[in-house]
């Protein structure tokens, strides 16, 4: 079996503490806009304000999703490590994001629909893929072997994205036989004016600094690792 | 020698194996038997008979089997260390995944075929619609082994792969589990257009899961 | 204040948790 070399180095060393913060600073801007500057909703009060996070964290989730995967197609074409560290980052971030946007949903799903759960196909396929994210990091953990690991967590990784959507699509088929709450068909989020929509584009752009903030930090830290760990 | 011919071989020599020491064979049915016990006690007869209900723990409990009786094909290989001979051979991982999967589809078949016979005695299920059943029930067996054969190779040689493998296999095989109680309850039911929808779904997600299984086992099994 | 108990537990839940993991990232030493 080919040795697989390590390099060392830092990850973006210089780059990273202006994304830091760039990401902190549109961070607080973005929350206080969600906060205090967006109107109150007409229909939903202030406790739509929740979308501000839970949407742009929905959105970096899957986009997690999808970084691991390709970094994950990665190794197993290159088996350069570098890839490795890539996956395992962003399954991290992507495990911590959709927990996150479960746990907000819910609590923005208590008092405009009155229960703490749902099972609308999209809620149901991201807690899947969130016990998937899960499976993976328990695949790692697991092993011990450097090349092994990263090759059977490829493969897992591979396998999870393209189920997502096939989850997604029987999920949806299996409810359109069902009578969905009547709660549920009056309607999800709040319509849009112009104000609020400028403030979810920057709560997306806030968030998507802090997941490239976190993500090259932890290929850092995974990189280092790596050398400390799988090098004689 | 073709693919299909090595497939063959690797299926055959799973099975004879199997007829050999069936304790993998038993296990699954066991399982399922005591199951399909369970379910009358702990939930009363009256609600366990309600199609919905018995179409989805008979497959839950199937998926199960599924992982039990995929984990005992490999402890065999472990034990006989002969996974090696085999994959050097060209065209060596195909024909294994292939062969196992073929192998235990046989197997859940009659795991299967018990279950349902025990279900049917036991539980007083009535059949609508009984050749839609089996169609529903061939595909969705068909469905179940190529993920689960993945994931037993990827946990093969970790710790806690009894616990491991079910968390990896169950919610990549959510579309099936779906299809195959939906298409289940549907034909138990009398609803013949619904039931081969879900058949026909069923047949494309095995197509899709010994697809990627196909792809993917290359490089999974060293 | 509507809800207010919602609103605020939601994002200091959010904000607590990508706090803590900034923060394991440092201890773990980034």
């Amino acid at each position: 079996m080919t040795e697989t070399t390590i390099p060392r180095g830092n990850t973006l060393p210089r780059i990273r503490p202006w994304l830091g913060i760039a990401a902190a600073a549109s961070f607080v801007v973005a929350s206080v806009m969600a906060l205090f500057w967006a109107p109150t909703d007409a229909v939903q009060g202030n406790v739509y304000r929740i979308l501000y996070v839970h949407v742009p964290l929905a959105w970096l989730a899957y986009f997690a999703f999808v970084v691991v995967f390709l970094a994950s197609v990665g190794w197993l074409w290159t088996k350069n490590p570098l890839f490795d560290a890539i996956a395992v980052s962003s399954a991290e971030i992507g495990v911590l994001f959709t927990g996150l946007f479960l746990v907000a949903g819910s609590i923005w799903a208590k008092p405009t629909w009155g229960v703490w759960w749902t099972w609308e196909p999209r809620l149901v396929t991201t807690a899947i893929m969130f016990v998937m994210y899960v499976g993976y990091l328990l695949l790692r953990g697991l092993s011990t072997d450097f090349s092994r690991r990263a090759t059977r967590a490829a493969v897992f990784g591979i396998i999870a994205v393209i189920d997502v959507p096939i989850v997604h699509l029987s999920v949806l088929w299996a409810n359109s036989l069902h009578q969905l709450p009547t709660v549920l068909r009056a309607g999800g989020a709040p319509a849009l004016d112009s104000s609020m929509l400028l403030t979810l584009m920057v709560s997306l752009g806030a968030y998507t600094l802090i997941y490239a903030y976190f993500m090259t930090a932890r290929v850092s830290l995974e990189r280092a690792r790596q050398v400390r760990l799988w090098t004689t | 020698m073709i693919t299909s011919q090595r497939i063959a071989l690797v299926a055959g020599r799973e099975l004879r194996a199997e007829r050999r020491q069936p304790d993998g064979v038993v296990a699954a049915v066991t399982f399922i038997a005591v199951l399909v016990l369970l379910e009358s006690l702990v939930v009363g007869p009256q609600i366990a008979r309600e199609a919905d209900v018995a179409a989805a723990l008979f497959w839950l409990a199937l998926a199960f089997a599924t992982i039990l009786a995929t984990m005992r094909s490999f402890d065999r290989e472990l034990e006989d260390d002969a996974l090696e001979g085999l994959v050097a051979l060209p065209g060596g991982r195909d024909a294994l995944f292939g062969g196992k999967v073929l192998s235990l589809g046989i197997v859940l078949l009659l795991v299967a075929a018990v279950g349902g016979v025990l279900s049917l005695v036991l539980l007083d299920l009535q059949i609508a619609l009984p050749v839609h059943l089996v169609v529903v029930v061939l595909l969705g067996v068909l469905a179940l082994p190529p993920i689960v054969v993945v994931d037993v190779v990827l946990a093969l040689r970790l710790r806690a792969r009894a616990a491991l493998v079910p968390i990896l296999a169950l919610p990549v095989l959510v579309p099936q589990l779906v299809a195959a109680t939906r298409g289940t309850s549907a034909a138990l039911q009398g609803d013949a257009v619904g039931a081969l929808s879900w058949a026909g779904l069923l047949f494309a997600f095995a197509v899709v899961y010994t697809v990627i299984g196909l792809t993917i086992v290359p490089a999974a099994i060293e | 204040m509507d809800n207010l108990i919602f609103i605020v537990a939601a994002f200091a839940i959010v904000w607590g948790a990508l706090l803590a993991y900034l923060i394991s990232l440092r201890a773990r030493g980034v």
